[in-house]
């Protein structure tokens, strides 16, 4: 596993939204240290870190016990979603203790905000971007997962349509006539597992070669700006 | 074996040999008539919800994958396929 830019995560409230990131977490080559007034939820997650804490993360001497300082942490994310005082206060003391990057959940506008102005480094807003992928996977069904890179710019997986199978990218022209690249193809080759049983695995293809032919059921991975995908998303539906 | 047995030995051979294949549209028109067959052989709805996945038909295949499980609860490849469709990982089972 290549090595991490962060190595020292501190994650304040372990609720659904804190447990999630403290999981994603665990997946790299980092330490975790979580902290929560609430024993129970601690416990949920106490497997994936270094340092589990039960306590009050609102004061400075049980995060300087826990080792919440600017020399051993790299990034504090600020999870608390049940308060937004407790959530600013917590945020506020975190950048005023030098941590190098204090990332905080947002709870609504104002709250971010708030944030924006006590300085911290990225505010995040779970919700928003659960329910704006909700919307967008209600209205346009192809789009089987999306992530934005700007207000400009995303990645979409997209079936591909009938009319690109067994044709390769080169023929298909996607960047001259749509203005969007293909980045990667997700396929799903059916297989005969190790127990006799039929079942499919998925590979993907990164980086297609302009000879990689389209198959019946591929998922492509189109990156572009927004306008051009939608266009995009119009010739597949 | 009568001469049913066999008929549905064929198709199943024939069915599977298409799938393997890439050929799902020519897999399905086997697996349909299976269906006919042996309705309730939940083997053959896990075949078809297979092919509708590959098709990216993923409304279809999640109607088959659970009629699988209606018919063997514990059919463990229909589970794992219907909890990624329904976006539910591993762990969370």
């Amino acid at each position: 596993m290549p090595e991490e830019k962060y190595k020292t995560f501190v994650v304040i409230g372990l609720g659904v939204f804190g447990g999630q990131i403290v999981k994603f977490l665990s997946e790299y080559d980092v330490d975790i240290i979580g902290i929560d007034r609430d024993e129970k939820k601690v416990e949920e997650v106490r497997n994936f870190l270094k340092i589990a804490i039960v306590g009050d993360a609102t004061d400075p001497s049980q995060l300087e016990q826990a080792g919440v300082n600017a020399q051993d942490i790299d990034v504090a994310i600020v999870a608390i979603g049940e308060s937004v005082e407790t959530n600013v206060y917590v945020s506020l003391l975190l950048k005023e203790l030098g941590i190098k990057q204090v990332f905080a959940r947002a709870l609504n506008d104002q709250h971010a905000n708030i944030l924006a102005k006590i300085g911290v480094d990225k505010v995040i807003f779970p919700e928003e971007s659960a329910a704006k992928q909700v919307v967008r996977s209600l209205l346009s069904p192809q789009i089987i997962d999306m992530f934005t890179i700007s207000d400009e710019y995303s990645v979409v997986e997209i079936s591909s349509p009938k009319m690109f199978a067994n044709k390769m990218l080169q023929e298909l022209g996607v960047r001259t006539k749509y203005n969007v690249t293909i980045i990667g193809i997700k396929r799903k080759t059916p297989i005969i597992d190790d127990s006799g049983e039929t079942d499919t695995k998925e590979e993907i293809i990164f980086l297609p070669s302009p000879d990689e032919e389209i198959l019946e059921g591929d998922v492509l991975i189109v990156a572009g700006k927004n306008q051009d995908i939608e266009k995009f998303k119009k010739i597949v539906e | 074996m009568n001469q049913q047995q066999n008929n549905n030995e064929d198709l199943w051979e024939t069915g599977k040999f298409y799938f393997l294949n890439n050929k799902f549209d020519e897999a399905l028109k086997i697996f349909e008539q299976l269906l006919k067959l042996e309705p309730n052989n939940p083997e053959v709805y896990y075949h078809i919800g297979l092919i509708k996945e590959a098709k990216n038909e993923f409304s279809e295949a999640k109607k088959m994958f659970l009629e699988t499980l209606r018919l063997q609860p514990k059919h463990k490849l229909a589970k794992k396929h219907l909890n990624k469709l329904l976006g539910i990982n591993d762990e969370a089972k």
